[in-house]
């Protein structure tokens, strides 16, 4: 079949009135959790996971798929309208798109956020259909060798790029995967790190790390700090309907912000952060008035508000064909597969079509009910940021609980929640990314199984990561990432010395 | 305030290293097999220990000796912490005896303590109204078990 009869199909199945249903859920709760500060889509899928087993795959997934992208669409009006960013993609618009809630057009922010999230979910999905059967192709040739590679080059450039120094991205990393460590060993049936407590041979369910280190975490660090609790809310002044100048000073912001977003989704660099201040700095350049930015300028929102939903399009991309996942969000949809017993990954697409290509079908429709929602109801959402902060927290918290408790049935499980929420607020406090931790808690344990295998296929020459020519490229690539920045900033530093 | 932003990084930064140790620690205890002698299951957490201590020392480095990161000159204040994570460590201790409603109830309370709301009764009202509904929506709307009212009385 070619991808538009894949495609076709995939709309047959995302257009039952059953998966209609779960598509407007996920983009519901979406949309909520992304303008509710504090709480993320990360944290919400993770503590969807033991409800969500009773439902069929393709329904979970569509409602995931439908919640990632409405939280990138909430998140924008928080931003706009309080000037905290509602997800870490939204940083840049909690600047520029609040600027212009403070001098009264804030409705024009809105519009160009939610408008250009849509051209730039619906182009990056766009994207997504046609270029994942490409990736695929390639990938069914992958061993455990190219994984291992793949998930080495994930680990550099994430560690690299997520926070602000590498060293404190490393040491995520590495928090990351000692946790991962903890349980039985998977090839040998061998205990590790489990100081004689029965409840950790089956390891530490990721989803207990994600609550603890982002609700409870969050929680404990915003409480710390006074000036993290006062926020002033934006009313929405203006019209929803952009003037024919806001169009204008718009669409090509949009086209660009997708243009930054959806690469670095796509590859293995993650996150939605850093193309947002790409493209912040892109408008900047092109715009005809730069005075402005600083003070309110459209193109400063609606290019970054673009770019982070082509981002969230794009690690779509190596998390389904390759089963790598580029950030916290991804990591814990990887989690969701492997609850349903599935591994994404070119046999994925072969042996889970219809699963796979619903998802996709079911991302355009989600991006237009998402206009919808964030558009014209935009003034129903505004309200929920009333919401008084400690009542906001402490139901966080209790759902926390109650998700984290409903996995096991064990209040052990509480505890390493406690233990779990003062490591993110250490590591809050010391600009510790969260985000690799999360990804090298899922990815690690993969890591260490293909290793191994693709040792024991080699009968242990190490050398079988850098004869095969895709595995070795990979690692040349990781090797370059995590070696080149460092040295490029020494000669640098050295010149200027000089 | 530059000097507990450094101190911070330095104590977190010594703190990973210490658990690279203990971690090399268990891992040199741990029984390997000689059919798996070569590359074994202590193999990766040698070296996950290893990076561990190379990236704790480093930021404890980085945290004494390096230049201040600006922008972190917000004052911490420790009251709410203490208040949130009792209401966590309440909600582990009375979770199975005294049952979920009150366990949330507790924790409900002590977070919007932690927050800095006033109205103390108010606050255990809201807690107690989402508990229940809570309780209510996951063992009638999805039938999942969860510690009732005290021991015997409704579940």
């Amino acid at each position: 079949m070619t991808t538009l009869e894949h495609l076709i199909a995939g709309f047959s199945t995302a257009l039952t009135l059953a998966n209609l249903g779960w598509a407007f859920v996920g983009v519901t709760l979406g949309t909520l959790v992304g303008i509710l500060p504090g709480i993320g889509p990360a944290l919400t899928i993770a503590l969807l996971l033991p409800v969500t087993s009773t439902l069929t795959p393709d329904a979970a997934f569509i409602m995931f798929a439908g919640l990632y992208y409405g939280a990138m669409y909430g998140s924008s009006t928080t931003s706009i309208l309080l000037n905290t960013p509602g997800e870490s993609g939204s940083i840049v618009t909690a600047v520029e798109g609040n600027l212009m809630a403070r001098q009264g057009r804030g409705a024009a922010a809105l519009a160009t956020a939610a408008i250009g999230s849509f051209v730039a979910g619906t182009i990056g999905t766009i994207l997504l259909t046609f270029l994942a059967p490409v990736i695929v192709k390639l990938a069914i040739r992958f061993g455990p060798a190219e994984y291992f590679s793949l998930i080495m080059l994930a680990f550099v450039t994430i560690s690299a790029f997520l926070g602000e120094s590498r060293v404190k991205g490393m040491a995520s990393l590495f928090l990351g995967l000692a946790i991962g460590l903890v349980g039985i060993d998977s090839l040998t049936g061998q205990a590790r790190f489990t100081l004689g407590f029965p409840n950790l041979l089956n390891g530490i369910d990721v989803v207990i790390v994600a609550v603890g280190l982002f609700a409870v975490g969050e929680a404990l660090h915003i409480a710390s700090r006074p000036d993290l609790r006062e926020a002033r809310i934006e009313a929405v002044k203006g019209s929803l309907m952009m003037t024919k100048e806001e169009w204008s000073r718009s669409w090509l912001p949009w086209l660009r912000g997708t243009a930054i977003g959806f690469p670095f989704g796509a590859l293995p660099a993650g996150g939605t952060e850093i193309p947002t201040f790409l493209s912040y700095v892109t408008e900047k350049r092109f715009a005809r008035n730069p005075e402005e930015f600083g003070h309110g300028a459209i193109e400063g929102v609606a290019g970054p508000e673009a770019a982070n939903n082509a981002a969230v399009a794009g690690v779509l991309v190596p998390l389904l064909t390759l089963g790598l996942p580029t950030s916290a969000t991804a990591a814990i949809l990887l989690a969701a597969f492997q609850q349903y017993g599935l591994q994404p990954g070119p046999l994925l697409f072969q042996q889970e079509s219809t699963l796979v290509w619903g998802l996709i079908a079911s991302l355009y429709i989600g991006n237009v009910m998402l206009l919808v929602l964030n558009l014209p109801l935009v003034g129903l959402w505004v309200r929920l940021l009333s919401i008084p902060q400690h009542l906001l927290y402490g139901a966080i918290l209790v759902f926390s609980t109650l998700g984290v408790y409903s996995l096991n049935g064990s209040t052990f499980d509480l505890a390493l929640l406690a233990v779990f929420g003062a490591l993110g607020f250490l590591m809050r406090r010391s600009d510790l990314p969260v985000a690799p931790c999360v990804i090298g808690l899922i990815l690690g344990p993969m890591a260490e199984a293909h290793f191994r295998r693709a040792l024991s296929i080699s009968q242990g020459d190490l050398s079988v990561f850098v004869t095969q020519p895709i595995s070795a490229a990979i690692l040349a690539v990781a090797l370059a990432a995590l070696v080149v920045p460092p040295v490029i900033s020494w000669t640098r530093s050295r010149r200027a010395v000089a | 305030m530059r000097a507990t932003r450094l101190s911070a990084d330095a104590i977190i930064g010594i703190g990973i290293a210490l658990l690279g140790v203990g971690f090399a620690i268990a891992t040199a205890r741990i029984d390997v097999q000689p059919v798996y002698a070569k590359i074994g299951p202590t193999f990766v957490p040698w070296l996950v220990s290893a990076g561990l201590i190379a990236t704790g020392s480093l930021m404890a480095w980085a945290g004494l000796h390096g230049p201040p990161t600006a922008g972190h000159e917000a004052k911490t204040e420790w009251r709410p912490v203490a208040w949130i994570f009792a209401g966590l460590i309440a909600d582990w201790l009375l979770f199975k005896p005294a049952g979920f409603i009150i366990a949330s109830t507790v924790l409900f309370f002590c977070v919007a303590r932690g927050f800095g709301s006033r109205s103390a009764l108010w606050d255990a009202l809201v807690g107690a109204a989402l508990s229940i509904a809570a309780y209510l929506l996951f063992r009638y709307g999805l039938n999942l078990t969860l510690p009732g009212l005290l021991a015997g009385i409704w579940r």
